[in-house]
């Protein structure tokens, strides 16, 4: 099931990220990528807690994961919620046959061309602060060994988010969550704005900022802040 | 809601502080809002005067900076943690008022002791950190901004990737800040009884356009 190549190149991403001054929110969506390509699920969202009892949408790997993760933030059911709640993961679970436990979400994601789900918990310690949805077809199922792996990518993830060896501190993870989620919301702002410097769409306008932060070797997120705050005079964004 | 801060999280003092960003994305300018608890007012002062604390730090970061126990940040803020410290303050508790990079301020929670906040007394501060950033964009000072302050748009206030779209773009279009392309945007709602997020949908989709800056001056 675990395509052990692309799970290599995987490895190799992450450890080169995690050294440096990385952009948790460019972070998270290659993550979602990395884990559609390596487990073969057509669809991968992430969501974390905003410390308040509830969800919020962090990243996909395609728009079609983040419909998904929506959906069910909406409807207030689905794999990823009860991941969160129970704090365990949900695995091999068909869509097919899920009315009766998710009544309104079950039958969305079958329309949309999904069969079988999984869902990660993100945990620190105790705590869980987010979870890993991975949607598939009929036979996207995953073997004791594929579980490990996926669960070893949802905790890359957790640290991703804490960016910091020492978790002495309870606050850290406060401070980081809350800066990372609004990092996501800033980048949003920045694509609209790009849309409408570089006259094109809103995806197109990411691709952008994604590609000037290559390039200049920024992080995202501070791309996305020179754009909002009009100093990117010089970056001449979309041409 | 200062004082109810101070007085449902047990606390002895609570701020909030408006603050505007420089050029740079430091403080451009910033002045106290509201205070409640003794001395309150002052600690927040002192990061005007020596340009380094918490509160200053939360705004510039764009996150919370919580500091359980003013004696280990010494070495972060040596000018502002002693002189907290002697007004009496044990720890510090700053969370910034902002959607995405549209920052308003910040708001402070200040106690005598070092302590730490509960899960349940965190869940409390944010809710009351988004009370506060809600309460900053339905009362801009100076009467910029716009009229949405309806109980029925404040509750639209769900924000959703398509307001904070929409709001980037006709940050550039109109050539405003983000509040200021929020409040026309909640203006032009109210006015057409249209719900934000239909709103956002057709700016994006260039099947709406907010009128040009001569339309409120």
């Amino acid at each position: 099931m675990i395509s052990t190549g692309k799970l290599s190149d995987l490895f190799v991403e992450v450890a080169d990220t995690l050294v440096a001054d990385f952009d948790v929110v460019d972070f998270l969506h290659n993550l979602t990528r990395h884990a559609a390509a390596v487990s073969g699920a057509g669809a991968v969202g992430l969501l974390l807690t905003d410390q308040r009892g509830n969800l919020e949408f962090m990243a996909a790997s395609n728009a079609t994961g983040e419909l998904l993760e929506l959906w069910q933030l909406q409807s207030e059911e689905g794999p990823c919620l009860d991941c969160f709640r129970t704090r365990e993961p949900v695995i091999n679970a068909d869509l097919t046959n899920a009315e009766s436990r998710w009544p309104v979400f079950a039958p969305k994601a079958v329309a949309a061309g999904y069969q079988s789900v999984h869902a990660f918990p993100m945990r620190l310690r105790d705590e869980v602060i987010g979870a890993l949805n991975l949607f598939g077809s009929s036979d996207t199922l995953f073997e004791p060994e594929d579980v490990r792996v996926v669960q070893a990518l949802a905790d890359v993830a957790t640290i991703a988010i804490l960016q910091e060896r020492s978790l002495a501190r309870a606050e850290l993870l406060t401070e980081q969550l809350q800066g990372a989620l609004n990092s996501r919301v800033v980048i949003e702002q920045a694509k609209g704005a790009v849309a409408t410097i570089a006259g094109v769409s809103v995806d197109e306008a990411f691709e952008l900022l994604r590609k000037q932060a290559r390039s200049t070797h920024q992080r995202l997120v501070d791309v996305a802040h020179s754009v909002l705050s009009g100093s990117n005079a010089e970056y001449k964004i979309g041409v | 809601m200062c004082r109810a801060a101070v007085d449902g999280l047990g606390l002895s003092g609570a701020v909030v502080s408006l603050m505007v960003a420089s050029e740079s994305g430091s403080v451009g300018s910033e002045a106290i809002a509201a205070s409640w608890g003794v001395g309150a007012e002052a600690v927040e002062e002192l990061q005007f005067s020596l340009g380094e604390g918490p509160s200053r730090d939360a705004f510039i970061l764009s996150r919370p900076v919580l500091e359980p126990d003013l004696e280990k940040s010494i070495g972060r803020w040596p000018g502002y943690a002693p002189a907290a410290l002697g007004a009496g303050i044990g720890s510090v508790f700053a969370f910034p008022l902002l959607v995405g990079a549209m920052r308003l301020g910040v708001l402070s929670l200040y106690d005598a002791v070092a302590r730490t906040l509960s899960e349940g007394e965190l869940a409390d501060s944010l809710a009351l950190n988004e009370f506060a950033t809600r309460y900053v964009l339905d009362h801009p000072l100076g009467g910029e901004g716009g009229e949405g302050g309806d109980a029925s748009v404040l509750d639209e206030l769900e924000f959703r990737d398509e307001i904070y779209q929409a709001q980037g773009m006709v940050m550039v279009a109109l050539n405003v800040s983000l509040a200021e392309a929020l409040a026309r945007m909640r203006a032009h709602a109210f006015v057409t009884e249209q719900n934000l997020t239909a709103l956002a949908a057709d700016i994006i989709y260039g099947r709406a356009w907010l009128l040009a800056a001569t339309e409120d001056e």
